[in-house]
Parts: C-alpha cells; structure tokens; sequence
C-alpha cells in the first residue's frame, strides 16, 4: 500500500498498514461520504462493543474525552469491580497437560487389586465408543495401580505414594473426584479446561478474569503463563497461546508467557545504543499518532495498542525485578529444593508463580507436560510425579507460610482421565492407560476452597461417575464465584450473544466445596 | 483461648501460627492432642483393638462395628466418655492394659467436647459466626457519594483506593501492589479522612513504619490488614487492639520481636494471624 504520510486523508496507523480496506484509502470518494463513513464507523465500532463500553469509558477518560451517557450511570463509575466481596484475588494454576491418570493419583481403588487382567465388564463400559488407540483392542485388562496409597493428614484422605511431600499438606486440598468433560483428545480437551470451549477462538480463564477484575499491579500483566521444561521428551503434547489467548476479549487480557530460557519477555530489553529516555521518546510519539488516529475513527482497538505500548515499556523495569531472584533468602531454596535456580524447571516456575502472586498478578498458569502415558506408565510417572511433587510442596508451604494461601487459589490437574485397562501389553509393572474423559480427578486449594475434604466419587472401576458429577463447567463457575463473580453475570458481547465463560448449557457452583 | 502451634522446619526458622479459638475445646486443638497421647498406640494406624481407630476427626465419629462411641450432645451416653471413667479395674476401663488413667482436666475436656456436639475445628466456626454479625452489620458505610474523590486522592499519593465489590456497603481496598515504595506513613496519614471506607488494607512490601500503625489503629472498620515484609515494629503494635472488625493480620517478615508477638497475642478479634518470620541470615549458616 502506498501511503503518503502528507495526505490528511489518509488514515495511517503507525505501526502497521490497515488490515482492511478504509474510506480513506480511496481518494475519489467525495470527502462528504468519507465523513458519514468515519462516523457510521465508529458508531459501529462504539455499539458493538456492548459491556465493554464500561472500560471504553475508562479509557476515554484516560484521554481526555468523556462518554457522557455513560458516566451519568453510577455503575460506570465501577469498571472491573467483582459482583460481591471475592473470597480469592490471585490463582496459580498448575496445568498437567497430558492427562495425568487418577488411578496412580488421587482416586484410589483398592478393589482393583483383585481384578488384575481380568476384562472389563461389559456393562461398566456401557458401549462407549473409545479412542482409535485402543478401540482395536481384543480385551480391555483391568490394570490396577502400581503405586501405593496411605491415609494422611487428619482428614485421612488416602493418598498416592506418588506425592511423598504434597502429602505432608494433605489438609490443605480439596480433592475433587468427579470431574468429567466431552472432549476425548488433548487440543479439544485442554480447550475445554482453559476456555471452556472446545472449539479456538474463546478466552481463557485468565483473561476472563483480567477482563472482569482488572490488574492489581499494574506494572505487570494480569495473566502471565508459563511453561515447564520437560522432565522426559515423550508423551508430550504441543501447546500454544490459542490456551491463553484473550479470545474475542481486548487483547490485552491475553496472557504474557514468561520465556523458560532466555529473556524471560522478548524483545523487552532495549537494543544496544538505545537509551531508556530514546525509547520513552519512540513510544510516546508512537502513542501520539494512535491517538491521532483514535480521535479519528474512535476504534477501541486503538487504545489498546495505545495500552500494550505503555504496558511494555513499564515492563521493562518490572521484568527485571520480578526474574532477579537474589532477594530470595536461603530458606527459599531449602524448600523449593536445587532445580528452582534453573529457570524453565517446574519447580523455578513454581517459585516465580509465588513471586507473582506476591506482586499481585491475578493469575498465573504453569503447564507442565509429559502426562499422556499410553505405554510405560509406571516408570513416567515416577519421573513426572518426581519431578514435580516437591516443587507443589514447597508452593503451598510457602504461600501458607506467608499467609496468602487465605485469598490465593491454587489449582491442579490435566484435560481428561484415563482408562482402568491397559493400552497394550500389560504387567504388574508395567502397562498404558488410553484417555478417558468419563472422570478425573483434580485438586484445589486456599482462596475459600475447604480443606481437608474430597468431593464427588466414581464406581469401583474409575470409569464412571457415582456421586457429585462435576462438569469442566461447574468447575469454572465455581472459580468465578471465589473470585466474587455470578458466572452468568460476567459476560461479553459479542456475534450477537452474551457471551460467557460457562457457555449457555447448565453449570453449577459447587458450593459444597466453599469455605 | 489463644492456640501457638509450632511447625517444625529443617531450618531454625521460627514459624508461628496463631489463631484464636473460641471458648469450647474443638477436635484439632484439644481432643486430637489428648488421643494421640494417651489412645494413640492401641487405636492409630498400626493397631485398632476392636476395631477402632482414633487418629482422625472422621475414624473417630465412625467408632467401631458396634456403633458410635461418641452421641453428639451427650457425654454420659457416650462409650468414650463412659470408659474413661469406669473404675480402673473394670475391664471396660481405658486405656486398657494398666497404662496411665487420663488426668481430670483431661476427661473434662472430653466431657465439655462431647456437650458440645464434638466440633472438628472451631477456627471456622468462629470466623462463621463473626461472618453472620457483618451481614447484619454493613462492613463500611456507602462508598457511593465519596468514591470518586477518595480514588481521586489515592491517585495522587500513588496508591489506589477500590471497591472491594459491587455492592456499596462493602468498603474499598487500600491497593499498593503497583508501586509498594510509594505507599509510605505520609500516604497512610493522607487517607486517614477515608478511613471508615476502608475495610482493607494491603500494605505488604510497602515502605510505612510503625508511625503508621497510630493512623491505622483508627480505621474502625478495617477487616483485613497486611503489613507483610514492611518495616513495621513492636511500637504502637498493641494499638490494633481498638480495631473491632479485625479478622486477618500478616507481619510475616516484619521487625516485630518476641514483645511485639506477645501483644499480637492479645487482639481478641483476629481470627487469623500470619507471622513467619526468617532467621537472621547467621543463624541459618549453622
């Protein structure tokens, strides 16, 4: 495109050529014409952004020019305010991609025992129709777990011998049994978990929450993910920013990753000869020509460039502080054990969760994968269970410790469960377990869950649910109410619905799991 | 009745847990402790005579095959009660085996738990209760009229004053997450006149002193005060004692000392204390 920087007509975005055709591109339309179009425009631009009107205002405020219509209303003087007092401000959330199996974790059948390599009853599997891994099969053996369970803490919860120190702060978890979702395999399923939807393009639960509650620090992003250096280089599954992106929300909700080597944010160092005070200069003028063009077409997509500049450029100084782990005094790495120092590891993940929780980061997501174990189960879960178990620890020991466990909620578990018979070959020591969406179980803990208590329980196979069915959804609405939210409240207009994390099917809170 | 209890690390780090307890005994702070000491051997994870096991809340509720040993209410009805009681040489007598009869303040400590229908934890219970008062008692008066100009004002000392919800009566949050050193004992002073807004109050990492501790003893209606790794000390700690509403406090990682602990101690309304302290970097060397 041949832009002429003179021409006054020409609407020019600073940083980047227009990515559809403009009025004003088009020289030969009468300037009257080209006039109502701007103004049809924005009034298009301004209407269809619904709910997110409330932070339109905020921002136009920012800039100097008022909505008055909405300022009149009181509630526009409230955006990003949670619909009653939140139990929980911030969520770390470890994500176990992959599907870690609840027979070796948390839902314990100590009846299996009896069943080695005896077939599935038919009538337990009720004719589901399974994966293509395993469909072929000509029998379904019952694999019983390889690893032990005991009963800890003074709730006597029974737990996995796989978890020797997060059973020191077994009274601390909510164990939930009972979740279920529809999606069979991993990219659907880790979309249902992170968005609530198993088709791309909807936000995540971080950026729901940035959206409807705003930052606490804002120095720094509201949603910061991060991902884990693997323990074993199989049973990996790709992951990507669909799982963290802001969806049809304002990109600035999207999560920032923070890098596992490296510079922890790219491209945030300046380039050599490139003073701070050069840079302020670059991005004020930058800013300068958004604004022109705001005050022209009045695209809210314009002040949120305008944001990103400003965030980037205030993340250039909190960055640093926030990586530069030398504060930490030698208890820390007493706790969180030798790999913390290595960034990228899960447990240095885990440590920086804590740090920015402790700065006010509303949410934080750490993905670790390596849990799809279709073969060879035992031995990779006791590398993933190894790997990760003391850094978990030492998380809660360490929140707790600094009284924050009370508002920060701390999420574990993967996309889907597994089968009770084995994939392939099976021994005592040795077997796989093929995905299995009809149960799993997860953890939480702090922010208003109660303690100490399990939830919800399947039959004596792990196959199907018996009591207190949690749908992915019931999960999410009950995020939402800890955060002080009607999961049917926060919603977000867009194609015509209002849209929500919960979608339009039923969910429930799990209000027996509140504090 | 204040409960210390101490966890035990690796490293000489003194980690003090307080949280207040209400004027029953419950099952974590005063029943689990006289079992483990006295039942424990015959009725824990290695043995169960006759079936029992006692060293959780739930295996004690459960009792045996024969029934419940405790009626909830009744201690009189109850078999634990009744056995603890018997004469000593009955066989029904425990701890059985000749082993050391439970001391009186013991068995009355049962007795009252029993009465009390055998709560599990009463650090719940009493944070319910004090919930159920600020119902009916609005937590702070209508933001509505003075938000504008409190936020305003906030904004100019760098700090920021928000609603803590949508609801009006539910105060705002004192927010210094952005910029921490900002938020100095000038700023606490300067807010001081939007004091009965604020309900809490999140000051941890920031740089006020224990000068502040004067201003904040005077915002009645402050739930929840976090002065984590702040400067504060032991002057003016025992001034909090004339915040009513106050439920949570952390001075993790602060200056105060053993005196300053021991005033902590004191404040009746708190029902959650953090005060992790780290060692002096010499005494973890060792």
């Amino acid at each position: 495109m041949n832009h002429t920087l003179n021409d006054p007509n020409v609407a020019l975005c600073s940083d980047h050529c227009g990515e559809h055709p403009n009025v004003a591109n088009l020289p030969e339309l009468p300037l009257s014409l080209q006039k109502e179009w701007l103004e049809l425009e924005t009034r298009r631009h301004f209407l269809g952004r619904g709910t997110k009107a409330l932070a339109w205002a905020g921002l136009a405020s920012i800039i100097g020019r008022t909505a008055p219509h909405l300022l009149a209303d009181p509630t526009a003087l409230l955006p990003q305010t949670p619909h009653f007092a939140p139990k929980a401000k911030r969520a770390i959330y470890l994500f176990m991609a992959g599907a870690p199996s609840q027979l070796e974790t948390f839902d314990y059948k100590p009846n299996l025992a009896d069943q080695f390599n005896k077939d599935l009853p038919e009538s337990v599997r009720g004719g589901q129709v399974l994966t293509g891994m395993s469909s072929g099969q000509a029998h379904f053996p019952v694999a019983p777990s390889f690893a032990k369970f005991s009963r800890q803490g003074k709730s006597g919860m029974w737990m996995s011998e796989m978890f020797p120190e997060l059973s020191k702060v077994t009274d601390d978890l909510c164990i939930i049994k009972s979740l279920y979702t529809e999606a069979i395999n991993h990219e659907p399923a880790i979309l249902t978990m992170t968005t609530g939807n198993m088709f791309p393009g909807r936000p995540s639960v971080g950026a729901w929450l940035a959206y409807g509650l705003g930052a606490m620090n804002e120095e720094l992003p509201t949603f910061v993910v991060m991902t884990s250096k693997m323990p074993q280089k199989q049973n990996v599954q790709a992951l990507s920013n669909r799982l963290w992106s802001s969806g049809f929300l304002s990109p600035e909700y999207s999560a920032v990753q923070l890098r596992s080597g490296g510079e922890p944010v790219l491209y945030l160092k300046d380039p050599k000869g490139v003073t701070s005070d050069i840079r302020r200069t670059v991005i004020s003028g930058v800013n300068d020509l958004n604004r022109q063009l705001y005050e022209k077409i009045g695209d809210p997509e314009i002040n949120t460039r305008i944001a990103q500049y400003e965030m980037a450029f205030r993340m250039q100084t909190s960055v640093p502080e926030l990586t530069d782990m030398s504060d930490e005094p030698a208890s820390t790495w007493e706790l969180y054990g030798p790999d913390a120092k290595e960034p990228g590891t899960f447990a240095y993940n885990c440590l920086m969760a804590r740090r920015l929780a402790e700065r006010g980061v509303r949410f934080s997501q750490i993905f670790l994968r390596s849990w799809d174990m279709h073969g060879g189960l035992p031995g990779s879960m006791r590398v993933l269970c190894g790997n990760s178990d003391r850094a978990t620890y030492a998380l809660m020991t360490d929140l707790k410790r600094r009284g924050m466990l009370d508002d920060t909620l701390v999420i574990w578990g993967g996309e889907f469960g597994r089968t009770v018979y084995s994939q392939g070959t099976l021994k005592p020591d040795n077997y796989g377990r093929d995905h299995h969406p009809r149960c799993f179980s997860m953890w939480m803990a702090g922010g208003g869950v109660k303690p100490g208590m399990s939830y919800g329980q399947t039959d004596d196979f792990s196959y199907n649910i018996v009591k207190d069915p949690v749908h992915v959804r019931d999960l999410h609405a009950t995020i939402l109410k800890l955060f002080g939210f009607d999961h049917t409240k926060l919603t977000f207009k867009f194609q015509g619905l209002e849209q929500r994390l919960t979608g339009v099917l039923p969910a429930r809170v799990i209000n027996d799991i509140l504090v | 009745m204040i409960y210390w209890s101490k966890i035990s690390l690796p490293l000489a780090i003194a980690s003090v847990c307080l949280s207040l307890q209400a004027e029953t005994a419950s099952y974590t702070h005063d029943i689990s402790p006289v079992i483990e000491k006295n039942c424990i051997s015959c009725h824990g994870p290695k043995k169960q005579k006759g079936g029992l096991r006692l060293d959780s809340y739930s295996f004690v509720l459960q009792g045996t095959e024969d029934g419940p040993i405790v009626k909830l209410g009744n201690a009189q009805d109850s078999e634990l009660y009744r056995r603890l009681t018997l004469h000593p040489g009955d066989d029904d007598f425990m701890p059985a085996g000749g082993k050391p009869p439970l001391k009186a303040h013991e068995i009355e400590l049962i007795k009252q738990w029993i009465a009390a229908s055998a709560p599990e934890k009463l650090a719940f219970e009493f944070v319910a209760v004090k919930k159920s008062v600020l119902v009916a008692k609005q937590a702070a008066p209508d933001y509505r009229p003075k938000i504008k100009e409190a936020s305003a004002k906030a904004e100019s000392l760098g700090v920021r004053l928000v609603p803590r919800s949508s609801i009006p009566t539910d105060g705002l949050v004192l927010r210094t997450a952005s910029n921490p050193k900002r938020c100095t004992d000038a700023v606490i002073e300067q807010l001081s006149s939007y004091s009965d807004l604020i309900v809490e109050a999140e000051l941890s990492r920031t740089a006020v002193t224990s000068k502040s501790l004067a201003h904040l003893s005077k915002w009645k209606n402050l739930q929840l005060l976090d002065l984590s790794y702040t400067h504060v000390s032991d002057d003016y700690i025992d001034s909090l004692a004339q915040l009513k509403d106050l439920q949570s406090l952390n001075i993790s990682g602060t200056q105060i000392g053993k005196d300053g602990l021991a005033k902590v101690n004191k404040l009746t309304s708190v029902a959650r204390v953090w005060a992790f302290m780290e060692a002096p970097a010499g005494l973890l060397k060792k």
